[in-house]
């Protein structure tokens, strides 16, 4: 009998053994000025993922430079998946392709189809760990000429039957919050993290819909939401604070005076 | 401005914001061809023909049509995509909100104040739009 359980606890090893790290953001808006805080809290992390609306801000008119420039400080800290959200598609079409293409990391759009180089999954290895990552957008997304955005549920039920085998199911989601229990509720197979953007709300504890923890680091890199994942599940979750965040840049004054010229002498 | 031309110059935010290819069906049909940063109308009004040339294709839009001569500046202040358009000394605010993936409300204000409403599914769309006082419908497939 002792032998059996012994045998069974060295096969099942591998199972329990593995204990998986994720740093993640949402709703940056390319907030720049606290890149530089943000890097130490996601650097250390196995996994880092981002829940969307991270290249732009209409709040202050953020332009192409600042989409290419947070871009790129997520590809430099060695982000891992972001899926597209509603403030990526107010790039418009042309920015947002060209952006994409140069983009190192897979941007998920799985309930999206567009001519976009966009993934509807991502299958990362991480310490031998298959870890399937899917993204669905929903609210606010400005769907453009030729684009079609259909059912997340539906979307993420096509995707499952044809993804490849996996040990870990993370799904990135950008939507408000009352459609993403919705959706969590119905997922057809449980995934062991929902990362949640698009709310801006800072969860100091993940909200738990049928046994799915869905989790939100709050907006403009106040936070970083930190989790440890194992077979089981959710072994912990932290949201790290950015200690005093630097201010945020002021509204740039160009497109007031590109206005007053614009609308100068019209009667 | 006749009611096609209208349609593209004013009442069309998404195909000129996009620089998308356009053909619609109604009661004066038109087409837009997309040529790289350039758009080309073709239909049976006044001008026949047009270009339209892009400037700032993200997050700004600034485009300029002719003839005649008329510029415009956009953006996309959230789920809906406005933009002031100019010719000569008229300025237009030109608008449209996306309340669905499905279904959108548009219109024109200043020199025109008009006002539609588009269904779409997949590429084609489905509208109609008050002008002047009185409705028309309108068809038409991006590509």
């Amino acid at each position: 009998m002792v032998w059996r359980v012994l045998l069974a606890l060295v096969l099942a090893g591998p199972a329990w053994a593995w204990e998986i790290t994720v740093a993640f953001t949402t709703d940056l808006h390319a907030v720049a000025s606290r890149f530089a805080q943000l890097a130490p809290l996601l650097g250390a992390a196995d996994v880092i993922l981002d829940g969307g609306d991270a290249w732009e801000d209409p709040r202050r008119f953020t332009d192409a430079d600042e989409a290419w420039t947070t871009m790129r400080w997520m590809a430099e800290l060695g982000y891992d998946a972001m899926v597209l959200a509603n403030h990526e598609t107010y790039l418009g079409p042309h920015l947002l392709r060209q952006i994409l293409e140069e983009t190192p990391f897979p941007v998920l759009a799985t309930n999206l189809r567009a001519p976009l180089p966009v993934r509807a999954y991502a299958l990362l290895e991480v310490k031998g760990v298959r870890i399937l990552v899917l993204g669905v957008l929903w609210d606010l997304a400005v769907i453009w000429p030729g684009w079609e955005l259909v059912d997340p549920l539906e979307a993420i039920q096509a995707t499952l039957a044809q993804a490849p085998e996996h040990d870990l199911f993370i799904l990135l989601g950008h939507m408000d919050t009352s459609r993403a229990v919705g959706l969590a509720a119905k997922l057809p197979e449980k995934c062991a993290l929902f990362i949640l953007g698009h709310d801006h709300a800072l969860y100091a504890e993940p909200l738990w819909v049928q046994g799915v923890p869905i989790v939100q680091a709050g907006g403009r890199g106040k936070a970083v939401g930190w989790v440890r994942l194992g077979p089981e599940g959710l072994r912990e979750y932290q949201l790290k604070l950015v200690p005093d965040p630097a201010a945020l840049p002021p509204l740039p004054v160009w497109p007031i005076f590109a206005l007053g010229l614009f609308l100068w002498g019209s009667r | 401005m006749e009611l096609a031309v209208f349609l593209f110059a004013l009442a069309d935010l998404p195909v000129a914001m996009a620089g998308a290819g356009e053909a619609v069906l109604g009661p004066a049909p038109w087409a837009v061809l997309p040529l790289g940063p350039v758009q080309v109308f073709a239909g049976f009004t006044d001008p026949p023909l047009a270009l339209r040339v892009h400037f700032l294709r993200g997050p700004w839009f600034s485009w300029l049509d002719f003839p005649p001569p008329r510029l415009a500046l956009g953006r996309s202040p959230g789920h809906a995509l406005v933009a002031l358009v100019r010719e000569g000394s008229t300025l237009y605010l030109s608008w449209e909100i996306m309340g669905s993936p499905w279904l959108s409300l548009f219109g024109s204000l200043g020199g025109e104040n008009t006002l539609g409403l588009r269904f779409r599914w997949r590429k084609f769309w489905a509208g109609g739009v008050i002008r002047q006082g009185g409705l028309s419908l309108w068809c038409g497939v991006y590509f």
